[in-house]
């Protein structure tokens, strides 16, 4: 097994965690905290109570991440200083991001995302180069890339949100509004979601085929920034302004990225599996291992994805005056929670492993796909802002 | 000892009669997956093939012949159709027999852990090693405490202690939470439909009404409030690109001429009364009052007519010539900027759209400017974009029109070949029949002479002028009541925690031999489930501690 049990020991550690975390883990949470309340501070006539709600339960989420999974708290340290430095240079005046050198090239929403999608591909390249020559140092250098474009496409959105108020206070709102922004927010968190993977099963060779799927949709946001200039920041329709959209749309994110990640493992595994002595078989995690981390994706997804459509039906019965409307996008929900639940059902119950899951893992992502794209390309509805 | 593990484990309901057979059938796995994919490939279609729409629409597409079979099977109206609430039926059938069969076994489970249990025949794993503790089932089980398992029982298998540690009790909880979670969802949503309603009702400004519009299917039925809804202002406000922000109405419920309660609700929040809502759901005109005038371009001396009517209203001469008058907007931004792909946004105001038709010159639709009297915008049926021209002035000009129609009389008049000389003296006979001195011929000539040019382009039957308005809204509230959803929330709130406990929770079993002689300690785990990766987890950690512990200090 290619998983030595040195790299699992954090989980052997039977020390009671609040008693394992370091004086850093406590500075990092204080941090937090002292960010928060300054945000609160500063921003608190723009928001409501549920906003102030969502603001210290997303601090409370942020402590907790950064506490489980220590790399986390220099990527938000990170995202947040380049940020602020934008936000800064910024002072108010939109017109500076054309004027101010940083701002231009570097840190200015559209420049940070144009950077995140360059890195994901460069990683995409190294990874697949790593994987094929068993280069070590070139799976470190596709892992620092990959950091680096997520930190940009957080940086880009963050950046976007800010600028997207000073195109006028009316205009303001948080980016996940269409289909541009949350293909940002699909790239950032399917990347997250596997370097949390990378480190804890110390495997680069995966990133090879999860990256694909990065750059696949690094492919549509380049696409649909330069044919059809989706990159500009529109105002939103009064359904979408509601602190719903602040936490639907993300939890929607972390179950498409899981099972994103989870479809790649898949063909991973199809691939390994043909040839039990091939390339694959040397570097990647075994066959068992694959399996589990698809399993392990899908759980998290399936929990994700539940919770965002609960969110989505409360938010809808909220906005529309019914929880339920068999509108398409509602249905093509039903249908991939439908689809998860069929494999979760054949995994735990009936005790499948392997070939057929890792199939039918590719299949829920193309059923995944079409709701999250397809719905809003080929079939009206109430979801029709995020149409392209 | 026998070996016997049937308290925790027992068989599953044996097979007797027809209605546990039909339990067993219902809840079988290959019948439960191929639902859930039944249910889902059912669910594509009515996103596919458009619901609810009228009956022409389906027959232009699909042709008569599909339209008949489509109809007949529900298909329009598919997930009220009986075949839908059948298979969506038999899913929770299924899911209610997966209860029922495998409940009192997961339930019996779940019971504490009261009397010891002899070692499996068969365990997901295990090892032995050699550890002080061997000696000290106190330490053990402080030891496994510590790891997470919170029931213990103390037995002897030959003289030698045997300790039986549990964890995850309530795990099995979640099958119930979920399970039970997805049926009452299930039930609250018949309730909903059964006793809830959902309709719309288009209230106009200072109008009280209690009539709702419930849809069924392509038709309506009307359903009455025992009190009444006015909506005592409707306001909206728009971005600078013309699209609107915001809109609100403040409502009073009131009955028997007594206000019940008010409130000012916009989109994301709406007036609960007595279980039931009102949702801004949109808003329109209800007949806003319009000024405008009406120049006959076809009757001799381009007459002209003043109008008061409302949006929405149709006038007609009786020869055939109709006017609807369409839309009002308040606002028409515009992009003036000169250069491509720049944004310079305007608002040019107030527009009226009135759409005109008469046997000889067809259907038009203009748009007439307050803002922009001379500007002159139409399309005529199957013109993908307006036509815009410049007239040079307003035709509500008395002077400028009759002028104009008397110039386009004189031309008229004009045999043979028409040049300048001849427009010339076409102008200044006009000029004298209408009375005007010829020293304004300087001022008036090229305004009519460019106007002449406009009408012989464009062949227009009418020219319209718009001269005032006073806006009268509608707002559209959707109107619910829906007492299904405490219910709906209520078995989320279970579905999402029992989820959490199905995917994170496992119930493990350890077994430990002790042997004082050899210093050796014996260790087997059972997880229940099948999918056994955790127990890995489980006893490698517990092998790591077992390792790891110091010796016994020589006083005990």
């Amino acid at each position: 097994m290619s998983v030595t049990t040195e790299t699992l020991s954090h989980e052997f550690d039977t020390t009671p965690f609040l008693r394992r975390l370091s004086v850093l883990d406590w500075l990092w949470a204080l941090l937090v905290v002292a960010g928060t309340v300054a945000a609160h501070r500063l921003y608190s006539e723009w928001m409501d109570g549920y906003e102030v709600g969502i603001l210290y339960g997303s601090a409370a989420a942020l402590v907790w991440l950064g506490w489980g999974w220590k790399p986390m708290r220099g990527f938000s340290v990170a995202v947040a200083l380049l940020s602020l430095a934008a936000i800064g240079l910024y002072g108010g005046e939109l017109a500076r991001g054309e004027s101010n050198f940083f701002l231009k090239f570097l840190i200015s929403s559209q420049s940070a995302i144009m950077w995140m999608s360059a890195l994901y591909v460069m990683a995409t390249v190294t990874y697949i180069f790593a994987l094929i020559a068993g280069s070590g140092f070139s799976g470190k250098v596709a892992s620092a890339m990959t950091w680096s474009a997520s930190v940009m496409g957080s940086v880009g959105l963050m950046v976007r949100w800010r600028e997207s108020y000073l195109m006028g206070a009316d205009i303001g709102h948080i980016p996940v509004s269409n289909l541009y922004e949350v293909f940002i927010l699909f790239a950032v968190m399917t990347a997250l979601l596997y370097l949390t993977y990378e480190r804890r099963y110390n495997n680069r060779a995966i990133g090879a085929f999860v990256l694909t799927v990065i750059s696949a949709a690094v492919g549509f946001i380049l696409w649909y920034a330069f044919e059809r200039e989706a990159h500009h920041i529109q105002p939103l329709v009064p359904a979408l302004q509601s602190y719903w959209m602040k936490i639907h749309v993300p939890a929607n994110f972390v179950g498409y990225g899981a099972f994103a990640l989870a479809a790649m493992l898949g063909v991973a595994y199809l691939l390994m599996e043909r040839r039990p002595d091939g390339l694959l078989a040397r570097r990647l995690p075994t066959l068992e291992v694959l399996d589990d981390i698809m399993y392990k994706a899908i759980a998290l997804g399936f929990a994700f994805f539940t919770v965002a459509t609960v969110l989505g039906a409360m938010w809808a019965a909220e906005a529309w005056g019914g929880y339920w409307s068999w509108d398409p996008k509602e249905t093509w929900a039903l249908i991939v929670w439908l689809n998860y639940a069929a494999w979760l059902h054949l995994r735990l119950t009936k005790g499948w492993r392997g070939k057929p899951l890792a199939w039918w893992a590719i299949v829920g992502l193309f059923v995944t796909l079409f709701a999250f794209v397809g719905v809003n390309m080929f079939l009206s509805g109430l979801h029709s802002y995020g149409s392209l | 000892m026998a070996i016997d593990d049937s308290r925790l484990t027992p068989p599953a309901t044996p097979q007797q009669g027809p209605l546990a057979r039909l339990i067993h059938l219902l809840s079988s796995m290959p019948v439960a997956v191929f639902l859930l994919c039944t249910v889902a490939l059912a669910s594509m279609i009515g996103t596919i093939l458009v619901q609810n729409r009228e009956e022409d629409f389906y027959i232009a597409n699909l042709g008569p012949t599909w339209y008949k079979i489509l109809d007949a099977l529900d298909f329009f109206n598919m997930y009220d159709s009986w075949w839908f609430l059948a298979i969506m039926t038999l899913l929770v059938l299924s899911v209610s027999a997966a209860l029922l069969r495998h409940g009192p076994r997961f339930w019996h489970m779940s019971r504490p852990l009261r009397v010891m249990r002899p070692w499996p025949k068969k365990s997901d794993g295990g090892f032995s090693l050699t550890s002080p503790l061997a000696s000290d089932p106190d330490a053990t089980k402080a030891l496994l405490r510590r790891l997470g398992f919170s029931e213990f029982q103390r037995g002897e298998e030959h003289g030698r202690p045997l300790l039986l540690a549990r964890q995850g009790r309530f795990s099995k909880y979640g099958f119930f939470l979920v399970h039970g979670g997805v049926v009452l969802i299930c039930v609250g949503g018949l309730i909903t439909s059964q006793l809830g309603f959902r309709g719309v009702m288009n209230l106009p400004e200072q109008e009280s009404d209690n009539r709702i519009y419930v849809s069924e299917g392509s038709s309506y039925r009307t359903l009455q409030l025992p009190f009444l809804v006015r909506n005592d202002d409707f306001d909206i406000s728009f971005y600078k690109s013309g699209m609107p922000s915001e809109y609100s109405s403040q409502l009073t419920l009131h009955r028997d001429g007594q206000d019940i309660l008010s409130k000012r609700i916009t989109v994301n929040d709406p007036l609960r009364y007595q279980g039931v809502t009102f949702y801004q759901a949109s808003f329109g005109d209800a007949g806003s009052a319009v000024e405008f005038a009406i120049r006959d371009l076809t009757s001799k001396g381009f007459p002209e007519q003043k109008i008061k009517s409302e949006v929405h209203k149709e006038l007609e001469d009786g020869m055939g010539l109709k006017l609807t008058i369409k839309e009002l907007r308040q606002h028409n931004v515009m992009n003036m900027a000169q250069e491509e792909g720049k944004s310079e946004l305007r608002d040019v105001g107030p527009s009226l759209d009135i759409h005109f038709s008469s046997p000889s010159s067809g259907n038009i639709t203009y748009r007439i400017y307050m803002s922009y009297p001379h500007m002159l915008a139409f399309g005529r049926t199957g013109d993908r974009e307006m036509t815009y021209d410049d007239l040079g002035f307003n035709p509500a000009d008395s002077v400028k029109m009759e002028l104009l129609a008397a110039y386009l009389d004189e031309l008229s008049k004009v045999e043979g070949e028409r040049g300048p000389d001849q427009n010339r003296a076409a102008f200044a006979a006009a000029m004298t029949a209408m009375g005007l001195p010829l020293s304004r011929a300087a001022e008036l000539g090229p305004a009519i002479a460019n106007a002449e040019q406009v009408l012989r382009r464009h062949k227009l039957p009418m020219l319209f002028s718009f001269s005032g308005f006073e806006p009268k809204m509608y707002t559209g509230l959707q109107v619910a009541r829906d007492p299904g959803s405490p219910l709906v929330w209520s078995a989320c709130a279970l579905l999402v925690i029992g989820l959490y406990m199905m995917i994170y929770m496992h119930e493990k079993r350890v077994w430990i031999r002790f042997d004082r002689e050899r210093q050796q300690l014996e260790v087997c785990a059972v997880l229940s489930g099948k999918d056994k990766h955790p127990v890995n987890t489980t006893l490698e950690r517990l092998r790591r501690e077992l390792a790891a512990a110091p010796p016994i200090p020589s006083g005990k």
